[in-house]
């Protein structure tokens, strides 16, 4: 993932969250004219910062208005730190192991 | 049922949190409030009405512990809580009422219909298990935490003393009452991460507020009722230092989340 999924992700963290299509996102767009209460931003911005594998500040939350406000936020947030896997372990036998406080993506998923 | 190593230790802190009140924390109406400084009250009509919109939540207060209290059979350390919190906030409608009639802001005339129209009505408990009622006391008495907080502010700047100290005390009760809902929470946590974990994640996305929406002339009080709730301030205010004090990150939480449906 990089800073240029960051539209796309958010679309589709929407749609996890509200169980509704926003359509088209634009920067200008009041995110609670989308009908997009706090408890419900903060998951959809934790279902990002999944996603795109960064880690957003706990002071920056409080501080978005708009689309474009979430846009910059992720785009200015620092990789997630990644626990390191203990050497002499075994690869997993399937994909990566997930960073600490990652949700297995089938987690994420399950609605 | 809650297993008996977990009653007894919400009974270990029910004691810490009855000891801490009755040797700091104590407080009456007739005697710690300032009422000798009510010259300086300003005839503020917005100072007065949120004192009266907050004394009219308190005033559920029947409707609050029975639900509680049906909740809680054979739990001592709780159900105990229960009726100590009952008393410390029977207090606090007692002394937003008293500011009310010393100050001549509102008469016994307009406390009594006021009184009579909020409990025409009934409040129903939001969620049916003692863990999320936990969960949603946490939650609820540090948003009040921060209600209070809000009101105190706005009454020193207005140069009312009185106000600002029955805000101080209340304050400072609901903030003891988050903490023993917290401890409780930690306890569950330890017992059984997962589900409480999903209970906290069930309460997050469907927590009100409660008995605002019952109180008589709604849309007046809405603005006083949420000062200092701007956008995002729940999040900020109550819910991430409540999942801090728990040791929890939103992480923790949504990975739990993501395993329960949406409830909306």
């Amino acid at each position: 993932m990089t800073p240029t999924d960051i539209p796309h992700v958010l679309h589709r963290a929407y749609q996890q969250v509200t169980q509704r299509d926003p359509g088209t996102l634009h920067r200008d767009t009041d995110i609670r004219a989308l009908g997009v209460d706090s408890v419900q931003l903060l998951e959809i911005i934790v279902i990002a910062e999944t996603e795109l594998g960064l880690r957003v500040p706990d002071a920056a939350l409080g501080g978005v208005e708009t689309i474009g406000d979430l846009y910059d936020m992720l785009g200015r947030a620092a990789p997630q730190a990644r626990t390191p896997l203990p050497a002499p372990a075994p690869a997993p036998a399937q994909g990566q192991a997930p960073a600490q406080g990652q949700a297995p993506a089938a987690a994420r998923t399950a609605r | 049922m809650t297993s008996i190593a977990l009653r007894e230790a919400f009974h270990r802190e029910f004691m810490t949190f009855f000891e801490r009140a009755e040797r700091t924390r104590r407080w009456n109406v007739f005697d710690d409030i300032p009422w000798d400084r009510l010259d300086e009250v300003p005839a503020r009509d917005e100072l007065a009405l949120a004192a009266e919109t907050f004394c009219g939540i308190e005033m559920f207060l029947p409707d609050y512990l029975q639900a509680h209290l049906s909740l809680l059979a054979g739990d001592y350390g709780q159900a105990w809580f229960s009726a100590n919190w009952g008393y410390e906030e029977a207090k606090h409608a007692l002394a937003l009422r008293e500011y009310l009639l010393r100050s001549g802001r509102r008469t016994e005339t307009q406390m009594r219909e006021f009184g009579d129209a909020v409990t025409a009505r009934h409040w129903e408990p939001p969620y049916r298990t003692p863990r999320q009622m936990v969960v949603y006391s946490a939650l609820q008495e540090l948003t009040t935490f921060v209600s209070y907080r809000e009101q105190r502010e706005l009454a020193r700047r207005a140069h009312d003393p009185v106000l600002a100290e029955v805000y101080r005390l209340i304050g400072r009760d609901e903030m003891a009452h988050c903490r023993f809902y917290q401890r409780i929470l930690g306890l569950h946590l330890d017992e059984d991460r997962t589900g409480t974990l999903k209970d906290l994640a069930h309460v997050v996305r469907t927590f009100r507020m409660p008995a605002h929406e019952l109180l008589p002339d709604r849309e007046d009080r809405e603005s006083v009722r949420t000062t200092g709730f701007g956008n995002g301030a729940f999040i900020t205010e109550v819910l991430l230092p409540s999942l801090g004090a728990l040791g929890l990150t939103r992480h923790d939480l949504y990975s739990a989340a993501a395993t329960v449906p949406a409830a909306r």
